[in-house]
């Protein structure tokens, strides 16, 4: 943006979004930015943005991270659609793979947070409807719970156990080979 | 927190795993466990990987004269072994209808049914001598549903259920396709299949909407001269959404014969150069990572099977040779989602075998000295019982 001229850099200034956390924080974003969230995107579409999109549900912290994760994935977005418009040379293949490469990396990064930010990342990804973050912080669970016993995964997960020994061993001694 | 996550959530996380953790996961909390369970159609319970237990059984049909005079089922002994509940008919033999009794199929003795065209995921594809219907069954949730015949009459009829898509299952989770087929002969010899694919159906309630047959169509021309007398042999084997036939050539030779669920195409797949001869019977399988995989049983007199696998679709590799002492025969039977094969091995005892792993395990069977002509569908058991089944707590 900083290298775009006087006229882009007006469309660009229409285009910033304000979002409002729940801790009354304000933050802009771009409207490539912000529209990864198909709940923004509707409210873009029908002209509620002005004087901010209020997020009751999340706070400045969760906030920050989301869009932490919408720039860098509304970035990859206009980067593939750049390269698939234009000529596709080796060496362009080569760019995009690397950026692919630094994507998956970034994404890596970004899920090494603890397991209450998780939570509220999965919460925040699912009530901004932004598809691509929820498939993340899902699968970032699902695999933490491969191959662990149930005392782990209550223990990682800080989950009471609300069964009773009575119903555990039964549980246990009906389903004994998921537990071999 | 974790505990009380939205439903939705859960149950995306949940379809990501598979059904080992899952019954783990039930473990943890009630929550989670009533999660689970109340969600299984929506969760990713697809056999991707073998389970030995999941194999309940085998229908036996007895022959006779050309004519199937009887069919009941013999079961395996395993973890699985009561989730299939038969009432009892005094003579300890275990026949459909003592599954699925007349008052839950709408007053019809299934017994009328005795033929087994197919068999999958707990699903039974029924025809009878005397019938002129199909009878789609489960005798885990005992229900069944009928449907008419095809618009021509079949020499095959494949089930593929909601598992065999790579998707998983769909939202109504118990979707079982029918896929009837019809081998024939052209003037040039080459062999054109006929198939007809049927609208996702359910068997799950008596009042399951009967499934509708979609258009016939007509397979392009195998790209190989099968030559005039190609045979099918054995069951067929689905994997990687097509349905895949041993087929034994006039001169004795075998030959792959494979058909798209989706599309229709068929197509031919020569077996390995290396297993033409010296070779008797012979068993198409699937690994456990959904390749096709043909094991046959050496000529000689050294109880070997040799187990080849087809990578990339094109490439065979001897991927192992299994030693089975006293092997007498292998059978043409294939568990699709335990992963056995059928043997017997002299002295009348019959084994199951894993040609991935080379275990093998006897099932004891009493002996029976009437046995005519008998052919054997492996009956296994789907995960979505297994969890539907699980008490809430």
């Amino acid at each position: 943006m900083a290298s775009a001229g006087s006229g882009d850099e007006k469309a660009a200034a229409a285009a910033m979004i304000t979002l409002i956390s729940s801790d009354n924080e304000k933050f802009e974003v771009t409207e490539a930015t912000a529209t990864l969230s198909q709940t923004i995107r509707h409210m873009i579409e029908d002209g509620c943005t002005d004087g901010g999109v209020p997020l009751p549900n999340v706070t400045s912290k969760i906030l920050a991270r989301v869009i932490e994760y919408c720039k860098k994935h509304a970035t990859a977005a206009a980067g593939e659609e750049g390269s698939s418009s234009s000529f596709s040379d080796a060496a362009f293949l080569e760019v995009d793979r690397a950026f692919l490469e630094e994507l998956e990396e970034f994404d890596d990064a970004f899920l090494e947070v603890d397991r209450a930010t998780l939570f509220d990342l999965i919460l925040a990804a699912n009530y901004l409807d932004i598809k691509g973050l929820l498939n993340l912080t899902c699968q970032k669970v699902a695999d933490s719970v491969k191959g662990k016993t149930p005392e782990q995964i209550r223990e990682m997960y800080n989950i009471v156990n609300d069964l009773t020994p009575e119903e555990e061993a039964e549980i246990r001694r009906e389903t004994q080979w998921a537990f071999e | 927190m974790w505990s009380s996550l939205l439903t939705d959530l859960l149950v995306d996380i949940f379809r990501r795993l598979d059904a080992s953790d899952l019954v783990r996961c039930t473990c943890t909390c009630k929550p989670w466990r009533h999660t689970i369970i109340g969600n299984v159609s929506s969760l990713r319970l697809r056999p991707f990987c073998f389970d030995p237990n999941l194999l309940l059984g085998f229908f036996h049909e007895y022959r006779h004269g050309g004519k199937i005079i009887d069919m009941h089922l013999r079961r395996v002994q395993g973890p699985f072994h009561s989730a299939l509940r038969a009432t009892s008919n005094g003579d300890g033999q275990e026949k459909l209808s003592s599954f699925i009794p007349a008052d839950s199929a709408g007053g019809i003795d299934l017994s009328l049914y005795n033929i087994i065209m197919s068999s999958r995921d707990g699903f039974l594809l029924l025809d009878g001598t005397d019938r002129d219907d199909l009878c789609l069954c489960n005798p885990l949730t005992v229900s069944c549903t009928f449907l008419p015949y095809p618009a021509f009459i079949p020499d095959e009829c494949v089930l593929v259920t909601a598992y065999d898509d790579s998707d998983g299952p769909a939202d109504d989770g118990q979707g079982v396709r029918i896929v009837p087929m019809e081998g024939e002969k052209s003037t040039h010899g080459f062999l054109i299949v006929k198939s007809q694919l049927s609208t996702p159906t359910t068997a799950s309630t008596n009042k399951a909407a009967a499934a509708t047959w979609g258009p016939v169509k007509r397979s392009l021309e195998c790209k190989k001269l099968l030559g005039s007398h190609m045979m099918f042999e054995g069951a067929p084997v689905v994997c990687n959404g097509a349905i895949h036939w041993l087929g034994a050539l006039i001169d004795g030779n075998a030959c792959v014969v494979a058909i798209d669920v989706h599309t229709g195409r068929t197509w031919t797949i020569e077996v390995p150069e290396e297993s033409r001869y010296g070779y008797r019977d012979h068993v198409l399988a699937a690994s456990r990572d959904g390749q096709i995989t043909l094991a046959r049983q050496s000529l000689f007199q050294d109880c070997t099977i040799h187990v080849w696998m087809l990578i990339d679709g094109e490439k065979w590799t001897l991927q192992r040779t299994i030693h089975v002492p006293n092997l007498n025969q292998l059978n043409q039977v294939f568990c699709p989602r335990s992963g056995w094969v059928l043997a017997n091995v002299y002295c009348g005892q019959e084994l199951v075998i894993d040609i991935q792993g080379g275990s093998s395990r006897p099932i004891m069977y009493p002996n029976d000295k009437d046995r005519v002509y008998c052919e054997l569908h492996p009956y296994e058991m789907d995960w979505s019982t297994i969890f539907s089944r699980m008490k809430h707590f």
